[in-house]
């Protein structure tokens, strides 16, 4: 391309995510991570505070944590805004709420340390995975 | 008024593939199949028009597959289209 045509402003004849490829595995690791991250603040000694070392990796922990469910909350709404369409939500009735549900669930596991939360936006994201298996046939 | 575009990406080939270069006009009021210049959220996009109704229009990519279109996020106000494409070359 001359460097004139590049001067050209572009119109876009885009799709969002590169070339219509969606895929779950992101979101899903993105929720294991948070349950991982669980697991080892409540593996630190309650005295963790005071060692600074220990202080640093709690710090650690809980930014890993928060990252990646604002990520898992990316990955859903990438998915249900572009990907899914009006056909699929004949084939599933309760997608939106699927969906609604496990986006506020990334919150849940951002506001806290809690083993239960962080397995439900899991089980969540397992099950918008299978959604979106089964709605490629 | 004419505008002088650039087509960045494959949602309309093979029509207007990816490095093509397209002249639009923006007075008149498209028809359904026209090739059109639309604004939204920003960007200015090449789409085709699907339908039209009243102030609304419904854009869609030559290319489903590699398209994120009113599919996706509905229908656009008339307003927003911004030219329709007359004409356009293969730029070297």
């Amino acid at each position: 391309m001359s460097l004139l045509t590049k001067l050209i402003k572009p119109v876009y004849a885009h799709c969002d995510v590169p070339c219509g490829i969606y895929e779950t595995d992101t979101m899903r690791h993105a929720a294991e991570t948070c349950l991982k991250m669980i697991e080892k603040i409540e593996a630190l000694s309650d005295d963790a505070g005071e060692k600074s070392a220990d202080h640093n990796n709690f710090i650690r922990m809980v930014t890993t944590k928060e990252k990646h469910a604002q990520l898992c909350k990316d990955q859903i709404y990438i998915l249900w805004s572009d990907y899914f369409k009006p056909e699929h939500l004949e084939k599933f009735p309760d997608l939106h709420d699927t969906m609604w549900q496990a986006a506020k669930q990334c919150g849940k596991v951002k506001q806290t340390i809690s083993r239960d939360e962080a397995q439900k936006l899991a089980d969540m994201v397992a099950k918008i995975a299978k959604t979106f298996e089964e709605s490629k046939h | 008024m004419l505008l002088l575009r650039r087509v960045k990406g494959l949602s309309m080939t093979p029509a207007y593939p990816h490095g093509k270069l397209v002249l639009a006009w923006r007075f008149g009021k498209p028809k359904k199949g026209d090739v059109v210049i639309v604004r939204h959220h920003r960007l200015e996009l090449i789409k085709r028009v699907n339908q039209m109704e009243g102030d609304k229009v419904y854009v869609l990519g030559d290319n489903p597959e590699e398209s994120t279109d009113s599919r996706h996020y509905g229908w656009l106000p008339l307003s927003s289209i911004m030219g329709v494409v007359i004409g356009s070359r293969v730029s070297d």
